[in-house]
């Protein structure tokens, strides 16, 4: 075994292991433990250009190993959690092998994996260990330390840091390509592995019933000192009245010096009992990593206005109509000639659901978008529940019409049928089955198939 | 941007949220409209049923207490417990003042019909009062009360001088009090349990699994946000909106949701079918050359798009090595899946570009661009030096990707500054252009 893959194994799966099995053979402690595994299974098969069929197995497995209440007093002040991921490719032919050569692994990924404390002292959170960043900037892994401190007065300070966890040289975590399901870093550059400090904060409103907001900072960079990533954001939501709420969040994005993303959002919901609006802002500048160069393209930002209404007919009935505009701006400094200054993208949707109480329900949902392609999808789709649940049926038709003038080749009409069936014998077990069958200009029958096994066990 | 500058609005947003702090402490909503606009949710407080006339009105008119009837709500510590008269005991209760021996001519009224509905005609054998109720023939119907999906503590509050109606509302405009008309909104406890006054974590009401997490699932039940206090409506298209309350509040999010409910879609191993239609792979085009963001909330453009895409020879792969079946750089030669126009020299056209020139659709949705190409491609045209390829070096064309006013400004400044690395990926690091930024 090499010494990169002995550290693999000792640092992602021996060690919780042991701490797993250590406090598990504690019999003084009431420690609650959980194992949740799912395993998918998936078949399916992508279509290449020249015609040739690509047949894709895979295997992906998932364990969560968590210990809660380890200090056995019954206030679950320490607890911590797991979760591995196993990834297999098999069963490609060697023609389709000559393709696919970096896809063939048996890579293991420690998804997350740390220790939580909670309101130690009635006052502060921490947690140690590999866990993931949610906040205005995107998703993150950190292997590090996190500290939340709640004060009396409503607000809570946020203070972390660490080294970012991606593809760096030992295990991987959720946002490695090479675990991405038909990714394999192969494409790109270079694979990253550099290994990068992230660190950053935040403030936040807490306990408020109608007013929540953050604001926080976070910074990635090399050990060069070269910034990978960083942003100051704020966001937040008031409820006005009963029925109205607004929220809105921004982001600064230092690595362009601009404003990457705004979002704002205004929500009635059960106007009269009737009628829930939904209308929503955002302003958009992709971003990349602080050294890549498609950086320096982005300038142009996408505005997007999207409203929805929806409409309760009656106990389980409800509809909704709804539509988008999406405007790009082109390059405000040419002197181009038959050169649009705006690109206009929109779209509308309308659909409905029925309930039948515990039963299932059945939906149809009409959309159509022109401006990068006209598209027009009807989808229609339901639920049904089996004996209180035992067995859930579903499935779903879905009619296409295409028109792309960028990719005439695509366009054309075609139907899919996806039928799933999910049986739960036990509150810990789920078992998935779904397929789906397409047919379109490139193949009269495109099939693929799903499968999963759900286990949650309290011990 | 100078590091004042960065502090600054640092500065400025805390100082924001401070203020929002201490306006938010001023509850704007503490007294609740005297209509509800939504009512407590069934599955926390499942249907109930109360075959009874009642006036709630009528005996606070008469000065009596709470306690009078609801006695057992003083030393209650459990929320399954029934707090109101019921059955031949409870009725006891109500002959305190009800005489039933009197009927209708008592004052107050105690026929049976006073309180029970006309569904109920009760029978006695021969001989027997009609208010000896334990031997009618028949009974009436039960009332039902299904224990909430809540810990509550009536003593706690009774103990903590917390009157009745604080919770429950005045009822002296109320008849039969339900669910819907007398049991509190979750925004009443709010009011109350903010942190301080009282504990704030979900689960200090919320019944709670092992973990700390909320219990969602009762039977076929399902216990979900309504959004009547955060834009957290779990409805129709909510998988869709999700986003911008678990940005704002991870820590909201996960008092019900563990990590792994998050990367049963985000990690990118399985394709949620709600979010991709059938036929899905045919139609994608449009959705990522919207400049959709949901796409990149699961998808890395760099690995999982081009990958793909040159795997299935939609992207050229001269630019990077032997990856694919070696035929997609000679089937899709530059240029040849786009348009007329996509990569005309405007150098030689006296900077003229048509409308299909890429670099409008670069600088509004490079990420359509990133999908297929990787750095290199463009590198290849706009470089100032040397690029590796396939067949060795070649000299980058130096075509000028920025647009006019760019040298010198902020965003120049910003990128040298944060990350040189990427200047130098087209600029040689003496170039005196960088001089103009730096």
């Amino acid at each position: 075994m090499k010494g990169f893959e002995l550290r693999r194994w000792v640092g992602g799966i021996g060690l919780p292991v042991l701490i797993v099995v250590s406090l598990w053979s504690t019999p003084s402690l009431a420690i609650d433990f959980r194992v949740q595994s799912d395993t998918i299974g998936q078949g399916y098969q992508i279509i290449t250009l020249n015609g040739d069929i690509l047949k894709r197995h895979r295997l992906n497995q998932f364990l969560s190993l968590s210990a809660f209440d380890i200090t056995g007093d019954g206030s679950n002040r320490v607890s911590f959690s797991s979760s591995f991921h196993v990834d297999s490719d098999f069963g490609i032919s060697d023609r389709d092998m000559e393709r696919v050569d970096q896809l063939r692994n048996h890579d293991m990924a420690l998804m997350f994996g740390y220790i939580n404390v909670n309101r130690w002292a009635d006052m502060i959170d921490l947690r140690l260990g590999r866990q993931l960043l949610i906040d205005d900037m995107d998703f993150t892994m950190m292997d590090g330390l996190r500290t939340v401190v709640h004060t009396p007065w409503h607000l809570g300070v946020e203070v972390y840091a660490g080294a970012e966890s991606k593809n760096a040289g030992y295990i991987g975590t959720i946002t490695s390509t090479q675990l991405e399901s038909d990714g394999g870093g192969g494409g790109s550059d270079e694979v990253d592995d550099e290994l990068a400090l992230v660190f950053g904060g935040s403030l936040m409103l807490e306990d408020l019933t109608n007013h929540h907001g953050k604001i926080g900072y976070r910074r990635i960079q090399t050990m060069d000192s070269d910034v990978d990533g960083e942003r100051v954001f704020a966001n937040y939501h008031v409820r006005i009245l009963p029925q109205l709420h607004i929220a809105a969040s921004a982001a600064w994005d230092f690595v362009i010096a601009d404003v990457s993303d705004v979002l704002a959002t205004i929500r009635a919901p059960g106007i009269a009992k009737l009628v829930d609006i939904e209308l929503s802002y955002w302003r958009l500048i992709p971003t990349f990593e602080g050294s890549s160069i498609f950086n320096v393209f982005a300038i142009e930002p996408m505005n997007d206005i999207d409203a929805r209404v929806r409409f309760h007919l009656g106990p389980g009935i409800s509809t909704y109509v709804g539509g988008y505009l999406r405007l790009f701006r082109n390059d405000p400094d040419n002197n181009d000639e038959g050169v649009e200054d705006v690109v206009k993208d929109m779209g509308a949707r309308a659909g409905g659901q029925v309930r039948f109480g515990r039963r299932g329900h059945v939906g149809l949902d009409v959309t159509y978008q022109q401006g990068y392609g006209d598209l027009t999808i009807l989808d229609f789709g339901g639920t049904y529940n089996l004996n209180d649940n035992l067995w859930q049926l579903n499935g779903r038709l879905t009619t296409v019409i295409f028109d792309d003038e960028l990719q005439e080749n695509l366009n054309g009409t075609s139907f899919g049928v996806q039928l799933g069936a999910r049986y739960e014998p036990v509150d810990s077990t789920r078992i998935h089955l779904m397929t789906e069958l397409n047919t379109n200009r490139f193949e009269t029958l495109q099939f693929r198939v799903l499968g999963m096994v759900e286990l949650d066990f309290w011990l | 941007m100078r590091h004042t500058t960065r502090y600054a609005i640092i500065l400025l947003g805390a100082a924001l949220v401070v203020g929002f702090a201490i306006a938010g402490s001023v509850n704007p909503l503490a007294t609740p409209p005297k209509a509800r606009p939504f009512t407590p949710s069934p599955v926390i407080f499942p249907d109930q049923e109360i075959p009874l006339r009642f006036f709630h009105d009528k005996h606070l008119a008469e000065d009596m207490d709470c306690t009078d009837c609801h006695d057992a709500a003083e030393t209650s510590v459990r929320s399954s417990d029934i707090l109101v008269p019921v059955g031949l005991e409870g009725e006891e209760t109500c002959a305190n003042c009800h005489d039933m021996e009197e009927g209708a001519d008592a004052d107050p009224p105690s026929a049976c019909s006073t309180c029970h509905t006309d569904a109920y005609k009760p029978t006695f054998p021969d001989g027997v009062a009609r208010h000896e109720t334990d031997k009618a023939l028949n009974k009436p119907a039960s009332m039902v009360f299904p224990a909430p999906r809540l810990k509550m503590n009536h003593k706690i509050h009774v103990d903590n001088k917390i009157a009745c109606s604080t919770c429950h509302g005045d009822l002296k405009d109320v008849q039969v009090a339900t669910r819907d008309n007398a049991l509190p909104l979750m925004g009443k406890c709010l009011e109350c349990h903010d942190g301080s006054t009282a504990p704030s974590e979900c689960r200090t009401c919320h019944v709670s699994r092992a973990d700390g997490r909320l219990v969602s699932t009762y039977g076929t039940e399902l216990l979900k946000p309504a959004g009547h206090y955060r834009m957290d409506a779990h409805d129709d298209n909510y998988l869709k909106t999700h986003a911008q309350t678990a940005r704002g509040d991870e820590a909201y999010c996960s008092q019900c949701h563990e990590e792994n409910y998050c990367l049963k879609c985000h990690n990118g191993v399985s394709r949620p079918l709600k979010i991709h239609p059938n036929n899905w792979i045919l139609i994608h085009p449009v959705s990522a050359r919207r400049n959709n963001p949901t796409c990149t909330s699961c998808h890395r453009l760099q690995s999982f798009c081009v990958d793909c895409h040159q795997r299935s020879n939609v992207a050229h792969t001269e630019t990077y090595g032997t990856q694919g079946n070696g035929n997609g750089y000679s089937k899709l030669k530059y240029g040849g899946f786009h348009p007329a126009g996509w990569v005309d020299d405007i150098v030689k056209k006296g900077s003229v570009r048509g409308p299909r020139h890429h670099s409008f659709q670069a600088k509004r949705n490079i990420r359509a661009c990133a999908s297929c190409h990787v750095e290199k491609t463009c590198a290849r045209c706009h470089s100032m030096t040397a690029q590796s390829g396939n067949f060795g070096f070649y000299k980058g064309q130096g075509i000028s990707p920025h647009g006019v006013g760019f040298s010198g400004s902020r965003k120049c400044k910003a990128l040298i500054r944060t990350n040189k690395r990427m200047c130098v990926k087209c600029h040689s690091s003496s170039d005196p252009l960088l001089n103009n930024c730096r």
